[in-house]
């Protein structure tokens, strides 16, 4: 344990809750004193039952909310001291995706994942470039003409990650993101957010899968009414980070090969 | 480059949402173009009026009229008199034959009154139009002139000008009160038709804020569809404005020629600039406050929503 800890001290911290507090304007303490830290290239669940303060946390990542007290740093960068206008550049760091999606309707898998370089102003070539390098790690190449209403939930989510990794984030946020998906497509979402991960992007995921959370034997992050109550490394996970590979989670037994087809590049894996 | 990439995407969106939500664009656009067109008729009527009385004050002029019975002769005298006048800056001598002819130009197509009659000239009268140098002398010009043998009557249209600057006072105070109450009525509709395509876009723009979109990208659109309503309504009141003084002038054209006298309106090119001006200021105030205010709603409404 004290040989995991010295390993993890040595770590670059990407994510610091310094006894940050948030209370609502209708009294709801959301989150209180919390204190944490999460590590470049690390991959953490963030557990915890319903009104346990994720979402708040979340918010607060995503600078939607200001803590009530405390400071949060992220990339050694202070959140309160970034203004308003800057808010959008910093969030430009960090991907997010929903359990309900947020695709836009009108538009095609392709045209919701290039609307993220859209918005940014991103040339024509370049849209197309890596937008097509998406869909190709999310096994969506052929259903990028699609709308998604003719898409299944866990392809919906895939567009989704598409989406939130176009810009090459440095932090991907799923709140919820297999909440609306069958284990078999949970479980291929799963593995993509650990491709994603062993690209050098930090993940945390909030879920009520626990044994999802265990499965995949990353640091769970437990919040119980705004504090956070364990946090386990489970099998150690907290000095593998990244550097465990997707092949390792096949080996583990918990993708098997039938749930990895998009991992081979096809699209009928749904 | 992005910058101009980004410009052209927001354009697009605005077109977008201006076609998808038509109805409200019409509404918006009619509220807008009656607001102006009151304001810019009743602007131009102002302007019109204040025009004829600085004219008058400029120019002050009095009409003469001689008893029928004073002859040619002596018409000439009173002629003379009112010339050497140090008042006067200019004046013409009307014979009874130059009322006569004008009598006819007025009563064209009823030629048949003068022959019933067996009207000549004889019975008509002698008359003096004058500009005098000062609208101060008006008054006691006018006293003097009722005084000469064989006048019998003097014209100063004083009484007229008076009722103008009435009316003028008048037109200046609603322009103003139609200013505000138009204004608020179309800031107002054109922030419900953004206010409804923000709403109708909700997802679209949370999307975009949670991936890191500029606030000025997020509201470029909506900005871009304020102005483009702002200047529709602009050039649409424009237009009708113009439409209406043209018509006015050519009826005014078509009158009588002592109305033609009094209100001698200039042509609209004397107001086209300024007009064209004030109501693309107008246009595009209408347009920003509106969507300024559309988004700045929503934008703490939705942070409400949120918690």
């Amino acid at each position: 344990m004290d040989q995991n800890n010295t390993v993890t001290e040595r770590r670059q911290t990407m994510i610091m809750f310094k006894n940050v507090s948030k209370v609502y304007g209708n009294g709801v303490t959301a989150i209180n004193n919390l204190n944490m830290r999460i590590f470049k290239d690390e991959f953490v669940f963030l557990m915890g039952a319903s009104g346990a303060g994720k979402s708040t946390l979340i918010k607060l990542l995503m600078k939607e909310e200001e803590p009530t007290d405390g400071r949060i740093f992220v990339n050694n960068r202070d959140l309160s001291q970034i203004k308003k206008g800057s808010v959008q550049r910093y969030r430009r760091q960090i991907g997010v995706v929903f359990q309900d999606y947020r695709l836009l309707e009108n538009k095609t898998v392709f045209g919701n994942v290039a609307f993220a370089m859209e918005i940014m102003g991103k040339s024509r070539k370049d849209i197309h470039e890596k937008v097509g390098a998406a869909l190709s790690l999310m096994g969506l190449s052929k259903k990028a003409d699609e709308f998604p209403r003719n898409l299944s939930g866990g392809e919906q989510q895939r567009a989704a990650l598409a989406r939130a990794i176009v810009n090459s984030p440095r932090i991907l946020i799923a709140d919820e993101p297999t909440g609306n998906l069958d284990p078999a497509n949970a479980e291929q979402i799963m593995y993509l957010l650990d491709l994603i991960n062993s690209q050098h992007t930090t993940v945390i995921v909030a879920t009520h899968a626990q044994e999802m959370a265990r499965g995949m034997g990353r640091r769970i992050l437990y919040l119980d009414h705004g504090e956070k109550n364990e946090d386990l490394s489970s099998a150690g996970s907290a000095s593998h980070g990244a550097t465990r590979k997707a092949d390792d989670r096949k080996e583990s037994g918990l993708f098997t090969e039938e749930n990895l087809l998009f991992g081979k590049g096809g699209d009928d894996g749904e | 480059m992005n910058k101009l990439r980004a410009f052209f995407y927001i354009i697009k969106l605005s077109l977008e949402n201006l076609v998808k939500n038509w109805y409200m664009l019409l509404a918006s656009v009619f509220v807008l173009f009656t607001g102006m067109y009151i304001m810019g008729t009743l602007i131009i009527s102002s302007s019109s009026i204040s025009s004829i009385l600085n004219e008058q004050a400029e120019h002050p002029e009095v009409e003469i009229i001689c008893r029928g019975e004073v002859s040619d002769d002596e018409s000439l005298l009173i002629y003379r008199a009112i010339l050497a006048d140090e008042r006067v800056d200019a004046a013409v001598m009307n014979t009874k034959e130059d009322n006569f002819r004008k009598m006819k130009e007025t009563l064209k197509g009823y030629e048949e009154i003068f022959q019933y009659e067996n009207a000549s000239s004889d019975v008509l009268y002698v008359s003096f139009d004058i500009k005098l140098r000062s609208a101060a002398e008006l008054e006691g010009f006018s006293e003097d002139m009722r005084r000469v043998t064989g006048v019998e009557e003097v014209q100063d249209n004083d009484s007229i000008y008076k009722y103008f600057r009435a009316i003028s006072s008048v037109v200046r105070v609603v322009t103003i009160a139609a200013m505000i109450i138009m204004g608020f009525f179309s800031v107002l509709l054109t922030v419900n038709t953004i206010r409804l395509t923000v709403l109708a876009r909700r997802k679209e723009l949370r999307i975009m804020r949670d991936l890191g979109a500029s606030y000025a990208f997020m509201r470029g659109p909506f900005v871009a569809e304020g102005v483009t309503i702002g200047l529709i309504g602009a050039l649409l009141s424009y237009l009708a404005v113009k439409g209406t003084y043209s018509y006015l002038s050519k009826l005014l054209e078509r009158s009588g020629s002592t109305i033609r006298e009094i209100i001698n309106l200039k042509p609209f090119s004397a107001y086209s600039a300024g007009l064209a001006f004030g109501f693309i200021l107008g246009g595009l105030a209408v347009g920003l406050i509106a969507s300024m205010l559309a988004i700045r709603k929503y934008i703490d409404n939705e942070r409400d929503d949120e918690k």
